[in-house]
């Protein structure tokens, strides 16, 4: 898949026939899904199928401090969007320059002028323009005039709740993670570069892969789950929580691997780990003993849950 | 009596911070004693760094100066936005900025390369309806803001030290290093704003060879003010040259158009509309002209053709 962030150099239409996914798509949930189908479908008479997102949540510009977090940061977004069949994405910064475009402007301007789309596929929700002025309707008005179909996408219910970014969000936030994997369609996935850890884990016969966990929308505490490294999925159990680090204090996820791994991953490898299960809260141990065991206990427990799974 | 020819040329001056840029152009009229001296675009009073003054006939150049590409060595502060998205400004709001990493600002720049849509700042020279928006900002008039395209050739992240992070930026003309900031802060969900700007290049004109105020003042009281004085020609070096036949340079001077014939060498990279040296074939600077034909149509075109549409004559004397 190809990410391009230039839209100065769309115009030069390196893409045929553009058929584009519009929105934040925070998540990649059902919802978007639905979107990103339509999209491939359309697409498949010798088009491009292709998603314009925004590389920053626009209430970063809106309404700062009510921004969320985003369930699914860029690069994570990009590899799912691949998933889903997307051969090309258009990630751009949601600034105020953008923000003050009018709902004409963004489609003509933007939509049409810079990218060139063929067709644009929406969710029923979608807003565009300045203080959020144009509507599914408006959009399907202006591609009758400025000549590209339009689909309007209805939103997709589980047990008779829409999917919404902000649902999950919440319920990743309560460390629901069976509740938001139904929404999501896949396991919250956290995506991240192995970076040297301080080697406390290996001391105790424990090691980890250690990824930044500013990001992470669970709280803090210990979970089961699996990892993917080097193209392969394991079963891992995962401490998510601050640890002191030179200069300040970090959000870590560890990943101990199911069975231990100790050579074959270092600092620098691609991981993707998707969390399934929270098994209990962070707990300061009086000394390495006592946190050996519970580690034993967490381990085991883990292994439990994870083949009940495979079962 | 014949009139002392007057003094013609750019100074390449190292503005210290504080002063604005019509301080440093009042500067250099006392020193040299010069009514015609003028700044190329404004750099911020707390900027720092390459701006270029000219002099005398130098001032007719000073539009082309404005357009050069700069490039600028800038921090930010994560986690305030103000509203001048500098430090000079009122504090709008403070955030957390801790959950940024490294990655994250590098994963954040690659969109800012390219051409972008800029708002001017609310606090910036930009005119709007004829009058300075600072002006309308002071008197506390909201102003509605058009977004501007510029062009942001390169930014990579120089120093990461939050909440300060320090950016080497490599631009074309009118580019706001505030608004960069400020949108960068957004896109890390922190917020962010201009904590200190150096211009480290502008054009030809380079900060390593930039004069302090008072570096100039000494050069001047020691009578060698005019030393420090880059010619026209050179000033302008940082634009593509195109040569001309000996036969052409007459109607070059004239003002004529110039046919694909007349040209000896029309360099590669040159795009229809971009603004070109026109040298004689000694290489003296005759004129600026812009091209009417990608450098690519050159060889394949009619030698009859206008190629070239002159913007200023220099008389040869540059």
């Amino acid at each position: 898949m190809r990410v391009v962030s230039d839209l100065a150099a769309l115009r030069q239409r390196p893409f045929p026939g553009i058929v584009c996914g519009v929105g934040v798509f925070d998540g990649v949930h059902l919802g978007h899904q639905a979107i990103l189908q339509g999209v491939a479908a359309a697409a498949r008479a010798g088009g491009t199928p292709a998603v314009f997102t925004f590389l920053n949540h626009p209430l970063t510009v809106l309404a700062p401090s009510r921004a969320p977090r985003l369930i699914t940061p860029p690069p994570l977004k990009a590899r799912i969007l691949e998933e889903q069949g997307i051969a090309l994405t258009i990630v751009v910064p949601f600034t105020p320059a953008m923000a003050a475009l009018s709902a004409e402007a963004f489609v003509r301007d933007v939509l049409v002028g810079q990218v060139g789309v063929r067709g644009v596929h929406v969710g029923a929700d979608f807003r565009f323009g300045r203080g959020r002025e144009g509507t599914p309707e408006d959009l399907i008005r202006l591609g009758a005039a400025l000549g590209f179909t339009v689909e309007v996408v209805p939103e997709v219910s589980v047990g008779g709740t829409p999917a919404h970014s902000a649902l999950i969000r919440e319920l990743l936030a309560q460390a629901k993670l069976r509740e938001a994997q139904t929404f999501l369609g896949r396991p919250y996935l956290v995506l991240g570069a192995i970076q040297t850890g301080a080697g406390r884990g290996k001391a105790l016969g424990f090691p980890t892969a250690n990824l930044d966990a500013s990001e992470v929308l669970v709280p803090d505490g210990i979970y089961a789950g699996r990892a993917r490294a080097a193209g392969e999925w394991r079963k891992a159990v995962m401490s998510l929580g601050v640890a002191p680090t030179f200069g300040g204090t970090r959000r870590w996820l560890e990943v101990h691997f199911l069975p231990p791994l100790y050579e074959a991953i270092g600092p620098g490898v691609e991981l993707t780990v998707a969390m399934l299960h929270r098994i209990r809260d962070e707990i300061r141990f009086p000394d390495a003993a006592a946190l050996v065991a519970q580690m034993r206990q967490d381990v085991s427990f883990a292994e439990g849950l994870l083949a009940a799974e495979d079962g | 009596m014949t009139n002392r020819r007057e003094k013609s040329g750019v100074l390449n001056v190292n503005k210290s911070a504080g002063m604005t840029s019509h301080d440093v152009v009042d500067a250099v009229r006392r020193l040299y004693g010069m009514r015609r001296v003028g700044h190329t675009g404004t750099l911020d009073p707390r900027g720092t760094g390459v701006l270029p003054i000219c002099l005398g006939r130098a001032t007719k150049i000073a539009q082309y100066l404005m357009a050069a590409d700069k490039e600028y060595q800038l921090t930010m502060r994560l986690g305030v936005t103000t509203d001048t998205l500098d430090a000079d400004g009122k504090v709008v709001e403070e955030r957390d900025w801790s959950h940024v990493t490294r990655e994250q600002l590098e994963g954040a720049l690659p969109p800012f390369r390219g051409e972008i849509q800029q708002i001017p700042p609310l606090f910036s020279a930009k005119k709007v309806h004829g009058e300075r928006l600072y002006r309308l900002a002071r008197k506390g008039q909201m102003v509605e803001r058009a977004p501007v395209p510029v062009t942001v050739h390169d930014v990579k992240c120089t120093a990461f030290e939050p909440p300060e992070v320090s950016l080497w930026v490599w631009c074309g003309k009118g580019m706001y290093a505030r608004a960069l900031c400020d949108d960068i802060g957004r896109v890390l969900s922190c917020g962010a704003h201009l904590a200190r700007l150096t211009r480290t290049r502008s054009g030809r004109f380079e900060v390593k060879d930039a004069l302090t105020l008072a570096e100039l003042a000494e050069r001047v009281q020691a009578g060698r003010g005019d030393e420090v004085l880059i010619p026209i020609a050179e000033a302008l070096a940082h634009l593509p040259a195109v040569r001309v036949a000996p036969e052409a340079t007459a109607a070059v001077l004239h003002g004529g158009t110039i046919a694909a014939a007349a040209v000896v060498a029309f360099p590669p990279d040159i795009r229809k509309g971009t603004l070109v040296r026109v040298l004689g074939f000694r290489r003296q600077l005759l004129s600026l002209a812009r091209a009417a034909l990608d450098s690519a149509d050159f060889a394949t075109t009619d030698p009859r053709r206008s190629v070239l549409t002159p913007v200023r004559v220099f008389g040869g004397a540059a």
